[in-house]
């Protein structure tokens, strides 16, 4: 009881985060890779694969963004990449 | 020209039956003469929710197979004016109905009434293929949770590339005191996530389960709010351009207060 309405303190207080939250994250992710038939585990796959090349050509640094976006039903993947030459110029 | 209504889902426990029985009852009460068909095949339920189930003589299975006619199968509700059940058989399993069965009965059907509406079982196999094969439109039946929008998602798919239009929604077990904290999926958060167009609102309520218990649609009962819900979304089937309700709370002081305590349930305002 006492935790409970210390929690509703909290809500009143300050922004609180529901689980609808989680529960929209979570869908939007589940939903795109149901449509490209395409799991997480082959995502993550593809997203080593694709680093291997261009880490041929380039150093590329962390943090590496990769996801999946839908926006006006087109799914694309994002990618963004820190990257600097391979070998540093005379 | 009669009109084909499949209510479908995915998965299941969402509440297709009860919205089947609800949105029948509501558009007989209309004066349109309508059939319900119970698609669920193996597990038949619509009959109990109508409280029609010491009538049953024939089945769907029956009609198909040719044991008895159409007409003979077909249960008359006598509590309203223009509907009618067509159970499922109880006691066999979905694939003794093919689409093209489901077709011409639904053809059948559409001679005599206005309207024709499908109670889908779950799943989006063989029960699914038969009850969308005759139907002009869909209606998809969801709760505001992550599997039953996941699958209901993957259902609008199969409907739109079976060739139907894209179908309307229905969020059912909608619980206002929850969105209001932040924990449920509002209906913004589902229209967003499922771009479907919306046609109604249930709320989460007691009184479908007293109405399950008794066989009696709360369609029926003028002073149900959870009827008067149902009796909203047929008007909305029918075409009326009505406001669909935001299930806004209470805002009086006391009324804020004792819902913040967890005192007092959300209310309707219609
Ligand atoms: N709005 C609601 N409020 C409370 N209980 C509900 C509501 N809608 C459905 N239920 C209950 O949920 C259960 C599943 O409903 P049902 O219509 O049989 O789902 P389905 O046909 O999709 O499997 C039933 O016990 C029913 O009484
Ligand atoms: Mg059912």
């Amino acid at each position: 009881m006492m935790r409970n309405l210390m929690d509703k303190v909290a809500t009143l207080v300050g922004p609180s985060r529901g689980s609808k939250e989680d529960a929209k994250q979570r869908l939007k992710v589940v939903l795109i890779h149901d449509q490209l038939a395409l799991t997480p585990g082959a995502m993550d796959q593809m997203k080593a694969e694709m680093l291997e090349v261009v880490r041929r050509y380039v150093v590329v640094d962390e943090p590496v963004a990769f996801e999946l976006r839908k926006e006006d039903g087109q799914v694309s993947i994002v990618s963004q990449l820190p990257v600097r030459p391979m070998h540093a110029r005379a | 020209m009669a009109t084909c209504i499949v209510v479908t889902s995915g998965k299941g426990g969402v509440g297709k039956t009860t919205t089947s029985a609800n949105l029948s009852t509501a558009l007989a009460l209309t004066g349109k003469k309508v059939v319900v068909i119970d698609a669920d095949i193996g597990l038949r339920n619509l009959d109990v929710v109508l409280g029609l189930e010491n009538r049953i003589v024939y089945d769907l299975v029956q009609v198909v197979e040719g044991t008895c006619r159409l007409k003979q199968a077909l249960i008359r509700d006598k509590r309203v004016e223009g509907l009618w059940l067509l159970p499922a058989a109880q006691t066999r399993d979905k694939s003794a109905v093919s689409p093209d069965d489901m077709k011409a009965l639904v053809e059948e059907l559409k001679e005599d009434h206005d309207y024709v509406i499908i109670d889908c079982p779950a799943g989006i196999e063989q029960g699914f293929k038969n009850s969308i094969a005759g139907a002009d439109r869909a209606l998809i039946v969801t709760t505001p949770e992550v599997s039953a929008i996941r699958d209901a998602d993957r259902v609008v798919g199969l409907v739109e590339s079976a060739g139907l239009p894209a179908p309307h929604l229905i969020i059912n077990r909608y619980r206002p005191s929850m969105v209001q904290r932040g924990d449920m999926l509002d209906r913004d958060d589902i229209l967003e996530i499922l771009h479907i167009p919306l046609i109604g609102i249930i709320p989460e309520s007691e009184e479908v389960v007293v109405s399950s218990n008794r066989g009696q649609p709360l369609a029926l009962d003028d002073a149900s709010p959870t009827g008067a819900a149902y009796r909203r979304i047929v008007r909305r089937i029918e075409g009326e351009d009505l406001p669909i309700p935001s299930f806004e709370l209470d805002s009086g002081f006391w009324a804020v207060f004792k819902r913040w305590m967890g005192l007092a349930p959300a209310r309707e305002v219609a």
